[in-house]
C-alpha cells in the first residue's frame, strides 16, 4: 500500500513537473525561433542586396517562406514544426549569402580627379614661359617664339641647317660656295662640281658645254663649234648654197645649181658648155665661138631646131637627095659635130597629092635618106632619130602650088640636149 | 429520407464542405501554375527561379496544412502558390534564353 502511495505520489510530481516543465520549453523554443526568424529575414534583406534572387535563388525562396512558416507555426502553436522550419530557413539563408557573394552589382567608385596644376617655368630666362617658347632652352626674343638666330641671316636658329653661319633662306640658312670655281654660285650653279666653260654659249647654266652644236665633233675638235658640221668637215657645215647637192667648196657655180658632171653648173643651151662660161647659155654653140653658135650659110641652130635657110630637095617621087642639097646637109652635120650632145630627130612630110599611105611611105624614105647621109659624114646613127609624118602634118594650105611647096619639106628637131 | 432530414444535410455539408473543397481547388490550380512555370522551365531562368521555388514551397505548405484540416491558411498558401508560380511562368516566357 505504503509502495503504491509513493508510486501515486512520484506520479504526480512527475506530472506537476511536465505541467511547470512543458510550458517553459516551449517559451524557450518560441523564443528561439522568433530570433532564428528574426536574423533569417535581416540575412534574407543582405542576400537580395548581393544579388541572391539571381544567384542562390532557391535557397533564399526556402529561407523566405520557411522563417514565415516558422513564424505561423508558432502562432499556431507548433514549436516542433515552427524549429523545423525555423533551422531550415536558417541553413537555406547563410547558403544564399554564400552562393551570392560578389554577384551583385559591383560598386563604381569614381574619384575625384586630381588638380592639375601647371607652373610657369622659362629654363633658358628668356621672359618666354617654357609652354610658349618654341627654343624653351636658348634664350631668345619674345617675338622670335623665344628662338635666336645666331648667326642672324634672319632664320631662326630652329629652322636653320647652319645656325652659326649665315645663309639665304633659300639654302635653309646655309652659306652659298662656288665648289667648282666657275665664278657662279653653287645655288645658281647648275653643275656646281663641273665648272663652266665660259666659251660664250649657254654659260649662265654654269654647266660645261663640251659641244656646242650638237654635231658629234667636240668643241675642241670642232673648227665651227656653232655649226653643226660632219666630223669629215672638221664640224663644220657642209655648204651647198644653190643646193644641187654639189658642195659649195666643189661647186664652180655654188648659186647656181648644176649637175655634177658640170661642176654644178648649169648648161641652159645643152651646147656642153657651162652657163657661166657661154656667151651664148640659151643657143648651144661651139667652144670657138664661146659657147655661141657657129655661124652657118644655109642653118641657124635653135634651142628647139636645126632650122633650114633651103629646102632639101629629092628626086621627084623618090627618096634619093639631089646634089644641091648637099652643102645645106653638110653644114647640118658640121652642126651635130659642133654640139655632141645635140640629138634630133630627123622628120619628113609631103603635100597632100597622091594616096595618104603612099606619102607615108615616101616621107619615111626621105627621111632615112637624110639621116643615112648625116651618118655618111660621121654622125653618130644614135643621134638621129627619122620619122615619116605622110601629109598628116601640113604647114600650109594644100590647094596651092606655094603651100604644097612648103609642106614638102624636112625638118630637125632636137630632142635631147 | 424526408425533405427537412436532406436540407439539414445540405446545411450541414455547406457548413463543413467549403474549406476542403475550396482548398482543393486553389491547390489544384496552384499545382497546375507550378506545372505550366517548370515548362517554361522557369526553375532555370534568372529571375524566374526565385519565384518557382518559392511558389512550390507554399504549395507544400497549402497540402501540408490541408493535412492539418487547417484549410484557411492551406487556401492562403494556395493562392499564393499560384500568384509566385504565375510570375515565375511569365518571367520565364519574357526571358527564354537567360537560363542560370
Amino acid at each position: 500500500m505504503r509502495m503504491r502511495a509513493i508510486a501515486l505520489s512520484n506520479l504526480a510530481a512527475l506530472q506537476l513537473l511536465l505541467l511547470i516543465f512543458v510550458p517553459i520549453s516551449g517559451c524557450a523554443t518560441a523564443e528561439r525561433v522568433r530570433g532564428e526568424v528574426e536574423e533569417v529575414r535581416n540575412k534574407v534583406v543582405a542576400a537580395k542586396k548581393s544579388g541572391a534572387i539571381k544567384c542562390a535563388p532557391k535557397e533564399l525562396a526556402l529561407a523566405e517562406t520557411n522563417s514565415e512558416f516558422a513564424l505561423h507555426e508558432l502562432d499556431q502553436g507548433n514549436f516542433t514544426r515552427a524549429s523545423e522550419h525555423s533551422r531550415l530557413a536558417v541553413a537555406q539563408v547563410d547558403l544564399a549569402l554564400k552562393n551570392s557573394k560578389g554577384c551583385g552589382p559591383k560598386k563604381v567608385i569614381i574619384k575625384k580627379p586630381k588638380k592639375i596644376t601647371v607652373k610657369k617655368t622659362d629654363r633658358d630666362g628668356d621672359g618666354v614661359p617654357d609652354l610658349d617658347d618654341r627654343c624653351p632652352d636658348k634664350p631668345g626674343p619674345a617675338e622670335s617664339k623665344g628662338c635666336p638666330d645666331t648667326d642672324g641671316d634672319g632664320l631662326l636658329d630652329p629652322d636653320d641647317k647652319c645656325p652659326d653661319k649665315a645663309g639665304p633662306r633659300d639654302n635653309d640658312g646655309c652659306p652659298v660656295g662656288d665648289s667648282d670655281g666657275d665664278g657662279l654660285l653653287d645655288n645658281e650653279d647648275k653643275c656646281p662640281n663641273d665648272p663652266e666653260d665660259l666659251d660664250g654659249f649657254e654659260d649662265e647654266d654654269g654647266c660645261p658645254d663640251k659641244d656646242n652644236d650638237k654635231d658629234g665633233v667636240p668643241d675642241v675638235d670642232d673648227k665651227c663649234i656653232m655649226d653643226p658640221g660632219p666630223p669629215e668637215n672638221q664640224g663644220c657645215p657642209v655648204l651647198d648654197k644653190d643646193g644641187d647637192g654639189v658642195p659649195d667648196k666643189d661647186d664652180k657655180c655654188p648659186e647656181l645649181a648644176g649637175p655634177a658632171e658640170k661642176q654644178g653648173c648649169p648648161d641652159r643651151d645643152g651646147d656642153g658648155i657651162i652657163d657661166p662660161e657661154d656667151k651664148c647659155p640659151d643657143q648651144p654653140g661651139v667652144i670657138e665661138e664661146h659657147g655661141c653658135p657657129k655661124k652657118y650659110s644655109l642653118i641657124v641652130v635653135t634651142k628647139k631646131k636645126i632650122q633650114l635657110k633651103q629646102k632639101i630637095h629629092f628626086a621627084v617621087g623618090k627618096s634619093r637627095i639631089m646634089r644641091d642639097s648637099f652643102e645645106l646637109l653638110n653644114q647640118v652635120a658640121d652642126a651635130l659635130k659642133s654640139s655632141p650632145s645635140l640629138k634630133v630627130r630627123i622628120e619628113g612630110h609631103t603635100d597632100s597629092d597622091g594616096p595618104a599611105a603612099y606619102n607615108l611611105r615616101l616621107s619615111e624614105r626621105r627621111a632615112n635618106a637624110v639621116r643615112d647621109y648625116l651618118v655618111e659624114k660621121g654622125i653618130d646613127p644614135e643621134r638621129l632619130k627619122a620619122v615619116g609624118f605622110g601629109e598628116s602634118q601640113p604647114i600650109a594650105s594644100n590647094r596651092t602650088r606655094k603651100g604644097k611647096a612648103m609642106n614638102r619639106r624636112v625638118e630637125f628637131n632636137i630632142i635631147n640636149q | 429520407m424526408s425533405l427537412k432530414k436532406l436540407a439539414s444535410l445540405i446545411v450541414l455539408i455547406s457548413a463543413f464542405g467549403c474549406g476542403p473543397v475550396e482548398s482543393t481547388s486553389v491547390i489544384l490550380d496552384a499545382e497546375a501554375a507550378c506545372a505550366k512555370a517548370e515548362i517554361e522551365h522557369a526553375d532555370k531562368v534568372q529571375g524566374a527561379a526565385y519565384y518557382y521555388f518559392a511558389a512550390e514551397q507554399y504549395l507544400d505548405k497549402a497540402k501540408e496544412e490541408q493535412g492539418y484540416s487547417d484549410f484557411e491558411i492551406a487556401i492562403d498558401y494556395g493562392r499564393r502558390a499560384k500568384k509566385l508560380a504565375d510570375k515565375a511562368r511569365s518571367i520565364a516566357i519574357a526571358n527564354p534564353k537567360s537560363s542560370q
